[in-house]
């Protein structure tokens, strides 16, 4: 039988294939976590993913310092090495400073949503795939991070846990063409529809009647249950009503930088807490 | 080259891809430098072991990013399979063959993608896929492809030098 495959790899993979599109159908589907095998692969890759991230965030960071050391003359060498060493002392005092003020903006926002329980989680790594925003955060099922709940940052939404594992979770953020979230022009109290699209950009939908402008702020709706009431999304920089649209399109600039996110947190037990939020802003 | 540093190469490339890949992007794109490595090994070993090697690099890449998982998988293992089939009919030494034939297994992830992103009602956006997505990825992965494949068949080649490592030449 196994001769029979060896000689035929055509059926080897037609067999392969079909069993992998079962496997897409079932996974495309909704589930809570992932496999037993999928949370191994994910411990295992995890943290080289993450201290490969931590490394390169270090060098990018000292690249400019680095730079200048090669242009210094040979008689200033002491000097030099004195300022250098002074310089990466104020490179960390200004990188403990940073990090200081997010942890502080962090620990803000933990106090004016004392309802949510915020689990503080760092990236771990993006997806490869250019047309998908998914990433990897570092906690999973053992920290209470569960499907669905937000992740957020100190200025706003950044998306949702879509699967999680032991050590390790996946989050669909707000601007992957797969996302969508309901919201709420926080000055005039219009919902409407916010997606993500294959440029990574935001794009809602509005009620033709709303009285928004440019500028106005966006807080998710408390509507789908998903999201809670109140979590700030971005601001709306274009209003556009095609000809034959029903309902006003708008682009919209999140609060978020997605290319730029470190830490993020995870807000626990979303169902249970009462749906009425306060706007972050 | 035996199925140990295949595993190793694909891993390490993992690890990098999702990590530091992003700052060499052009116009917001990587390279898929896995597919690249598939391609270049089911050159070189041909179509059974490309298909395995294929379906390995993908399913490492769906398990820890995907959503479905599978896409990755599939057009990873029908690009080691068909291109591995080309393996004992073309000049291996010829950069222009891994070169095209990475164009072609873009080509093909892309309309894999595009196919079940349509199955599964993901809005799909086909004209920036054809006018931002693939050009641009076809291109860097075929430069990326032309730096990769000397390296890749000079270490081939000298494994089979070796007596434990046979060359695996089809038919």
């Amino acid at each position: 039988m196994v001769r029979f495959y060896k000689n035929r790899p055509i059926i080897m993979v037609a067999v392969a294939a079909i069993i992998i599109i079962v496997i897409i159908a079932l996974t495309s589907m909704d589930r809570d976590r992932v496999s037993r095998l999928e949370s191994i692969v994910g411990v295992i890759i995890k943290p080289a993913t993450q201290a490969l991230t931590g490394v390169v965030d270090s060098i990018r960071n000292s690249i400019a310092g680095l730079a200048e050391i090669g242009s210094l003359k040979e008689t200033n060498q002491m000097l030099n090495q004195q300022l250098i060493a002074l310089r990466a002392q104020v490179r960390e005092i200004e990188a403990l400073r940073q990090e200081n003020q997010r942890l502080r903006e962090m620990l803000d926002f933990k106090n004016t949503h004392s309802e949510f329980d915020l689990i503080g989680c760092s990236i771990a790594g993006k997806s490869p795939d250019n047309t998908s925003g998914i990433f990897v955060i570092n906690k999973g099922i053992e920290s209470g991070v569960l499907k669905n709940m937000p992740v957020v940052t100190s200025r706003g939404l950044v998306g949702r846990v879509i699967e999680t594992a032991n050590g390790w979770a996946k989050v669909l953020p707000l601007n992957d063409q797969r996302s969508s979230a309901s919201i709420l022009v926080n000055r005039t109290r219009d919902t409407g529809i916010l997606k993500g699209d294959i440029n990574f950009e935001l794009t809602g939908s509005i009620s033709p009647e709303a009285a928004i402008v440019e500028g106005d702020d966006l807080v998710t709706s408390g509507l789908g249950g998903i999201y809670p009431k109140g979590l700030y999304v971005g601001k709306i920089t274009g209003i556009s009503t095609g000809e034959g649209q029903l309902l006003k399109t708008i682009r919209v600039e999140p609060a978020v930088d997605f290319d730029k996110l470190e830490e993020v947190f995870v807000l626990r037990h979303v169902e249970e807490l009462p749906f009425e939020g306060e706007t972050i802003d | 080259m035996s199925g140990w540093a295949i595993a190793l190469m694909l891993l390490v490339n993992f690890i990098m891809q999702s990590t530091v890949f992003r700052y060499i992007a052009i116009m917001g794109i990587m390279p898929d430098s896995a597919l690249v490595m598939v391609v270049a090994v089911s050159i070189l070993i041909g179509n059974r072991r490309g298909a395995v090697v294929g379906a390995a690099a993908g399913i490492m890449q769906d398990i820890v990013y995907g959503k479905p998982v599978g896409i990755t998988t599939l057009s990873y293992m029908l690009t080691g399979y068909i291109v591995g089939e080309y393996s004992g009919k073309v000049f291996k030494e010829r950069l222009v063959v891994p070169v095209f034939f990475t164009a072609g297994a873009t080509l093909l992830k892309y309309f894999i993608v595009i196919f079940f992103n349509y199955v599964l009602g993901v809005p799909t956006g086909i004209p920036v896929y054809i006018r931002h997505y693939i050009p641009v990825e076809l291109i860097y992965n075929c430069a990326v492809s032309a730096l990769l494949y000397r390296a890749l068949y000079l270490a081939f080649n000298r494994d089979s030098t070796q007596p434990r490592v046979r060359a695996k030449k089809r038919r």
